[in-house]
């Protein structure tokens, strides 16, 4: 998340909470690891501090593709001699029926026997063919093409490819289903693969989404700071009782920023993204628009129907390229929006305030309670000597001069605000969800 | 046991010197906020049962006559390519081979399409009438592994009607589904938490992990005792289930109030453990070689602290707490000032280090020095 300070300076003896500005001085915003350089106290280079912050992540992605390689490489040796084994008897049985029955017949008409009996005759070898045909597509290893001469060794289902297809869209938890283990040694692959791998999986995923989600924070704090430039409107900080209600309206209205316009955004970009892939899959697959459009729906939500699969081979990487992107967009939306909602109303009706979502009003700025963490956990760092509890000595504590007016005005503002503040919250998302 | 005894008295006495109006407004608050949660969570659970009833007889009305069309014309298609057949091969029969070869690219062709392929099946090798696919319980679960979102597809709309309302059913249930089993999932969490573990989170994660080993072997024992599938077929079957894989490849015998309970609550499993150990994961993968590890302890023990403060003694010492943070904030923007200053770096003022310390010592699970405590009580009081 963007790093948040205060640029009010602090007086002493004046409340805090409602102190009006003397003059108001502009810092430049700098660069968060450039802040965080500037704070901790040991220099390092700027490389290594690059190198470990992205060494982990490069390390994750590097993991996840190698397992992913390798399962597919464990499955094609698994599956692949089956499906040659299950093939090969098939059109084997299919033949044998097939020379009988035209051996049989050209007897029938050479022996004379009579038209009728050999209609009869006719219909049962049909019959037995058409049944054969049918249980030779049911292995899902067969198609028209096998079944003529010479025809047997063309595209088989398992190849290295299309296992790289199967292992990524089977940890991806998407699972189309038009490719899956048969042989028990491939089941009980699967059960441990997907068991170990789906956790993987969704940390990488999850961590490319929060990547991508703390990216268009930024930029959105970027365009809305840009914007309050361009309007030259500023708030000034209320300072008595009578405009109790007014600071409340105040708040609000920042609350209902702060959530209302990122879902927007949100769903402009996955529809946008979902959109985009259905253009470009259409013109790999020779599908319509709303078939590209359904397919990319259905494979980014994870349900993988299979009802419409990607079938030209020499695009599965691409494929595999964009559903990955595809999976982290989603992961970014529920990042940034879902899990807000989930802690809301989760809470709702007790009181009690989750800390990390707390907007806590400092020097006339809303400073979100994490931030606040991580500057003061920042430092700690820098001045990291702690003195001992025994010792500490408090002579002439700070006791500020309207002790009892303070109190009066916490209990009673902050509770009405924070309550009314929650339950809009929740109003304000349900209209977004109806409007969505 | 006895210092939590003592420091929580010393809070109750603290909180009885507020006055009587605001110990008033806190318990009617509580008691108007007595059925929130309970409500709400209920509502959420029905809400998702509507959406799946309501949505499984939408697509029961529109996929359904569709259908019944496919079938038919899938019936006509296969009598008319028999009767073609029959006839080639009884009038010459020179031409056999190649009337076979027409024959068996055709039926594979038509055989490609789900729907023929389930008229196919039951009209022509069993000689019955065909089962319908789209009936009320397996449109139930359709929608149900469509919100889900596990997505075995078995029977799925084809239609382009149908398709466009299956995008927008599953992009509001999805959403719906996804935020009431993390809600139910939180809730569970918290009762194990609660019983197994305050502070330390490695045994609730060690209890979950077992659970979610534990659950397919066990409804794979079930369906292999119930179905007509082998005992590896129905663990395989569970846990490309519980995590959403949902092949499709395998159609055990179930009840449909079964299949969803199954799948909620296997589901909801799966959400619960990756919660509790993955999300540690990502956070600590994310922000390794930043100096903001300490902030995500932090958070975390502050909202621990929130929790506990305001379940047990109401708004009033989570309003200071707030205040605190606040204060301290002040500290913070005084720090930023001074460092910015060309006059020279002034020397760090050990007010921070106060309010630091002032949050420390509010934790009630602390077992701290009787002076440790009088202190807190001090500062609470200040504040």
């Amino acid at each position: 998340m963007p790093f948040v300070t205060s640029h009010l300076p602090y007086t002493p003896g004046r409340v805090g909470m409602f102190t009006r500005p003397m003059h108001q001085r502009h810092y430049h915003r700098r660069e968060q690891d450039q802040n965080e350089n500037d704070i901790t106290s040991r220099p390092m280079a700027t490389w290594k501090t690059y190198a470990r912050i992205i060494l982990a992540h490069v390390s994750l992605i590097v993991l996840s593709v190698v397992y992913v390689g390798f399962g597919a490489f464990l499955f094609y040796q698994l599956e692949q001699p089956n499906e040659v084994e299950v093939r090969a008897r098939n059109i084997e049985r299919f033949n044998i029926h097939k020379r009988q029955m035209i051996e049989h017949l050209w007897e029938m008409r050479e022996s004379g026997i009579g038209q009728h009996v050999v209609e009869d005759l006719a219909v049962k070898y049909v019959d037995n063919v058409t049944r054969i045909l049918f249980e030779a597509f049911d292995t899902h290893c067969i198609g028209a093409k096998h079944l003529r001469p010479g025809g047997e060794d063309e595209d088989y289902n398992w190849t290295y490819m299309t296992a790289l297809f199967f292992t990524t869209t089977l940890l991806t938890t998407i699972g189309y289903g038009n490719l899956t283990p048969v042989t028990g040694r491939g089941k009980l692959l699967c059960i441990l693969y997907a068991l170990f791998g789906v956790p993987l999986i969704l940390i990488t995923v999850a961590d490319i989404g929060k990547f991508l989600s703390e990216n268009i924070v930024q930029l959105y704090t970027w365009y809305r700071k840009l914007r309050e430039k361009c309007s030259k409107q500023k708030y000034s900080v209320i300072s008595s009782k009578d405009d109790k209600n007014k600071e409340g309206d105040l708040n609000l209205d920042h609350l209902e920023n702060y959530i209302s316009i990122p879902i927007f955004l949100i769903v402009a970009i996955l529809l946008s993204y979902i959109t985009f892939g259905a253009v470009v899959l259409s013109m790999w697959e020779g599908w319509d628009f709303f078939s590209g459009f359904y397919f990319s729906f259905i494979t980014m939500t994870t349900v993988g129907f299979g009802d419409i699969v990607p079938l030209k081979r020499e695009y599965y990487i691409l494929d595999l390229c964009y559903i990955i992107i595809g999976l982290s967009i989603t992961t970014m939306c529920i990042d940034l929006v879902g899990i807000q909602y989930i802690r809301k109303m989760h809470y709702f009706g007790r009181a009690i305030k989750d800390a990390r979502f707390a907007l806590v009003n400092v020097g006339g700025k809303m400073v979100h309670v994490p931030d606040l963490m991580r500057y003061a956990s920042v430092l700690q760092q820098k001045y990291g000597q702690k003195k001992t509890h025994d010792t500490i000595i408090v002579k002439g504590a700070y006791a500020p001069k309207d002790l009892s007016k303070i109190r009066f005005i916490d209990f009673g503002a902050l509770a009405s605000i924070e309550s009314w503040q929650s339950l809009w919250s929740i109003l304000t998302g349900r209209t977004q969800e109806v409007h969505v | 046991m006895t210092v939590s005894m003592e420091e929580n008295s010393k809070i109750q006495m603290l909180s009885a010197t507020s006055k009587d109006k605001k110990v008033a407004t806190d318990r009617s608050l509580l008691n108007k906020y007595h059925l929130g949660p309970l409500a709400l969570h209920t509502g959420l659970v029905l809400s998702c049962v509507t959406y799946a009833l309501g949505g499984a007889y939408l697509f029961l009305s529109i996929e359904h006559p569709e259908e019944l069309k496919r079938r038919e014309k899938a019936i006509r298609e296969f009598q008319d390519l028999k009767q073609q057949f029959m006839g080639n091969i009884t009038s010459g029969i020179e031409n056999s081979e190649q009337s076979i070869e027409i024959y068996t690219k055709k039926l594979i062709l038509m055989l490609e399409d789900a729907h023929n392929a389930h008229a196919f099946e039951y009209f022509f090798l069993n000689h019955e009438i065909p089962k319908d696919m789209w009936t009320f319980s397996s449109a139930l679960v359709f929608t149900t592994t469509t919100v889900i979102p596990v997505g075995y597809g078995y029977i799925f709309p084809v239609s382009a009607y149908g398709r466009m309302c299956l995008i927008a059913y599953a992009l509001l249930g999805i959403p719906l589904t996804l935020v009431t089993m993390a809600d139910t999932g939180k809730f569970a969490a918290q009762l194990v938490t609660r019983w197994f573990g305050d502070n330390n989170m490695a045994i609730p994660a060690a209890i979950f992990v077992c659970l979610l080993f534990a659950y397919p072997l066990v409804v794979g024992f079930i369906l292999c005792s119930t179905s007509n599938i082998t005992y590896l077929d129905s663990v395989y079957f569970s846990l490309t289930s519980i995590f959403t894989i949902g092949f499709g490849d395998l159609t055990p015998d179930m009840n449909v109030i079964h299949m969803v309970l199954f799948l909620a609550v296997g589901v909801i499993l799966v959400t619960i453990t990756l919660d509790i150990v993955a999300a540690e994961m990502i956070d600590r993968v994310h922000y390794m070689g930043r100096h903001v590890g300490k902030a995500k302890e932090l958070a975390g023990k502050m909202f621990q602290l929130a929790q506990s403060l305001n379940m047990k003694q109401g708004l009033v010492s989570g309003v200071g707490q707030l205040h605190a943070l606040a204060r301290f904030g002040m500290l913070v923007g005084r720090e930023e000032v001074d460092k910015t200053q060309e006059d020279g770096i002034i020397a760090f003022s050990p007010d921070v280090m106060d309010g630091l310390e002032f949050m420390d010592t509010l934790s009630i699970y602390s077992r701290r020095s009787r002076r440790s405590a009088e202190n807190s009580a001090r500062n609470l009081f200040l504040s």
